[in-house]
């Protein structure tokens, strides 16, 4: 028989590597350098960049009708992560402690969604929420309502457009954490005389809090990026971070400002990554590290 | 003894149409240190669990402390369990850890205080209230669970098999500490183990288990000496089992033939003629002699197969000549005669009687 040489394996192993260094620098490097070198370039009408240093975009940051929308967009994702973790808690919880043969395909439920593009999906949402969609027509049907909801074009659409695309981001940590959680602690709990409440605030609640993070922080940041969804059931409005980016680079022109943007939403997600980082390395060498 | 703390009454418990604890009833007396022991899977964690409130029975009464229990929930009730896994919180200090019962009650934090400190000296960890859960071993763990469980003064502390994660060291001394402990505290220990050793040593009172059911209660004593069943037997310790025949009686005495020897032994559980029994020999009951016409009699005769010194005693394996191996025992006496044998030796196997225990062979 025939063994592989370790030269073979090695080539393998380097080509490999190679390739993907390769794919990450050309894609994710070289854009991401780009954006940061035009966001300290000045903008010009004709060429959209001309090669001289400024730091005039980021000055523009703080401009007062920014820091606006940044406080804005800051408040819809907020907003949006604590509606994903009321809602995917308790499915995340169930899941976790369901039956294992039913823990699959109650997973593949959320993530089959992934399978069809969200901006798709966002287009269902018009269908299903449009003043003769399916909710109205259904609820007129029935005789609930008289004249159709007003629910498309409003904060109400927004959230339930990006709570629906952003949620399968809150549930699969949590998931990942609650099945981790070893229940024989709520036994425990419950033999030294806790309530429920007591055991959900004492127990449960602090050992799934670095899936709590995670998937807060996998929701934060794309909840502040995702300009199609309020483009699409919010009307024209721009109001996250995401509408601005996309406004300076295809309506105002104002490529080095769309850049400067771009890389502030950059250092923020680096921030909160640290932060989240740094917690778990104190978590982990506490609480997950098992004697 | 004390008057009944736990009783079962008629209990049922199964899973997925598996009876685990079938029809028990059962008493459990104020103070005792009663061990259910079983194999695996025997109902013995279950019935803990029932006690502790953890699980609900099918059928029958719980009844702890005079009151049915059945729907009591476990934080209600006057009981506190040490786990096998200890089930420590991870995210909580040895302090934190201990107080957590009394904290739920809201006591005063210097009450709390006290109380936790005079925990920890009971279990031997004064000094260790700040530490993490991860950074004790696990006999320091396994101390911790039982001061958060004792900390709260219960009626009646459980314990899941709670040595079976430590060494074979720290699990002897362990057996005398919570022994100590039993007797410092005076309440009600229920322990559950599939050690014999464990429950032989510890236990006021030993409830042996199989499949469900109760096989035999009694002293340790007199479950040693006195299996009521084969099963029991053959659990508790080693035991020689020798397939034998009943021959003749007259109700007080029987003429039995075991292993072709013929010999006369007490009809403990009135015996009838050509009734098929089991005779039951521990091993530190044969009385073992050199091959010689000056045997006791009656004896079985065989060879030494292997000689196990054992430093305060010498392990014989003997083949009888029908065949059959039986472990014997013998302890270093300075006035006995030389104990040790050559491989092969032909030896007399006889027991003094009135040690033997005699079974129906069901």
């Amino acid at each position: 028989m025939n063994k592989p040489g370790l030269s073979h394996i090695l080539t393998f192993r380097n080509t490999a590597i190679a390739l993907v260094v390769t794919w990450t620098l050309l894609f994710i490097v070289v854009p991401t350098l780009m954006i940061a070198v035009v966001s300290v370039l000045q903008r010009d009408a004709r060429t959209f960049v001309t090669p001289a240093f400024s730091l005039e975009s980021y000055m523009a940051l703080a401009d007062p009708v920014y820091l606006k929308i940044f406080g804005k967009s800051f408040a819809y994702a907020a907003m949006t992560t604590l509606l994903c973790l009321l809602v995917g808690f308790p499915f995340a919880f169930f899941l976790a402690r369901t039956r294992k043969r039913w823990q699959k395909p109650l997973l593949l439920l959320v993530i089959i969604p992934f399978w069809t593009s969200s901006l798709i999906r966002t287009y269902a949402l018009i269908i299903i929420l449009k003043a003769n969609g399916i909710i109205n027509t259904w609820l007129r049907a029935a005789g609930i309502i008289k004249l159709p909801l007003e629910i498309l074009y409003t904060d109400i659409a927004v959230y339930i457009g990006l709570v629906y695309t952003l949620l399968p981001f809150m549930i699969l940590p949590l998931y990942a954490s609650l099945e981790k959680l070893d229940f024989r602690l709520v036994e425990a709990a419950f033999d030294l005389g806790a309530r429920p409440v007591q055991v959900f605030t004492r127990i449960i609640l602090p050992l799934s809090l670095p899936g709590i993070m995670a998937g807060a922080i996998m929701v934060f940041l794309p909840a502040m990026g995702l300009f199609y969804v309020p483009d699409l059931l919010g009307g024209a409005k721009s109001m996250l971070l995401g509408n601005l980016i996309k406004n300076q680079f295809l309506v105002a022109g104002n490529w080095p400002f769309g850049s400067a943007v771009s890389v502030f939403l950059t250092m923020l997600m680096l921030g909160l990554m640290a932060i989240y980082f740094k917690t778990m390395k104190r978590i982990n060498t506490s609480v997950m590290e098992e004697a | 003894m004390g008057k009944q703390i736990v009783s079962f009454k008629g209990v049922t418990k199964g899973f997925d149409n598996q009876t685990v604890v079938d029809n028990i009833s059962l008493d459990i007396y104020g103070g005792e240190f009663l061990t259910l022991l079983g194999p695996s899977g025997c109902g013995k964690t279950t019935m803990l669990r029932m006690i502790a409130g953890l699980e609900s029975c099918d059928e029958g009464q719980v009844i702890i402390n005079g009151v049915v229990s059945n729907d009591i929930p476990a934080a209600e009730r006057d009981v506190n369990t040490v786990f096998q896994s200890y089930a420590l919180f991870p995210h909580m200090t040895v302090l934190q850890n201990i107080a957590f019962g009394l904290s739920l009650k809201g006591r005063p934090e210097a009450e709390i205080l006290e109380k936790v400190e005079e925990a920890l000296a009971m279990v031997k960890l004064a000094g260790f209230g700040e530490r993490r859960i991860q950074r004790l071993s696990g006999g320091q763990q396994q101390r911790v669970a039982i001061a958060r469980a004792i900390v709260n003064e219960p009626l009646i502390l459980l314990l899941d098999e709670p040595l079976s994660a430590l060494d074979h060291k720290l699990r002897k001394e362990m057996r005398l500490e919570l022994r100590q402990l039993h007797r410092k505290l005076g309440i009600t220990f229920i322990f559950v183990t599939h050690d014999q050793e464990e429950a032989l040593t510890m236990s006021d009172r030993i409830v042996v288990m199989n499949n469900g059911k109760i096989e035999q209660t009694g002293e340790p004593k007199e479950i040693y000496e006195e299996p009521a069943n084969l099963f029991v037997a053959d659990f508790i310790g080693e035991s020689n089992f020798f397939d034998g025949r009943v021959t003749g009686t007259d109700g007080h005495w029987m003429d039995i033939l075991v292993e072709d020897v013929a010999m006369t032994v007490r009809n403990r559980r009135g015996f009838f003629v050509n009734q098929d029994i089991r005779v039951l020999l521990r091993p530190e009951d044969m009385v073992i002699q050199r091959a010689s016409d000056d045997c006791d009699q009656p004896h079985l005769k065989g060879r030494v197969e292997e000689l196990i010194y054992k430093g305060n005693t010498v392990d014989l394996v003997i083949r009888l000549n029908s065949g059959k191996r039986i472990a014997t025992t013998e302890f270093f006496n300075e006035d006995a005669e030389e104990i040790f044998y050559a491989q092969n030796e032909a030896v007399c196997i006889s027991w003094i009687q009135g040690w033997e225990v005699v079974l129906p062979n069901e």
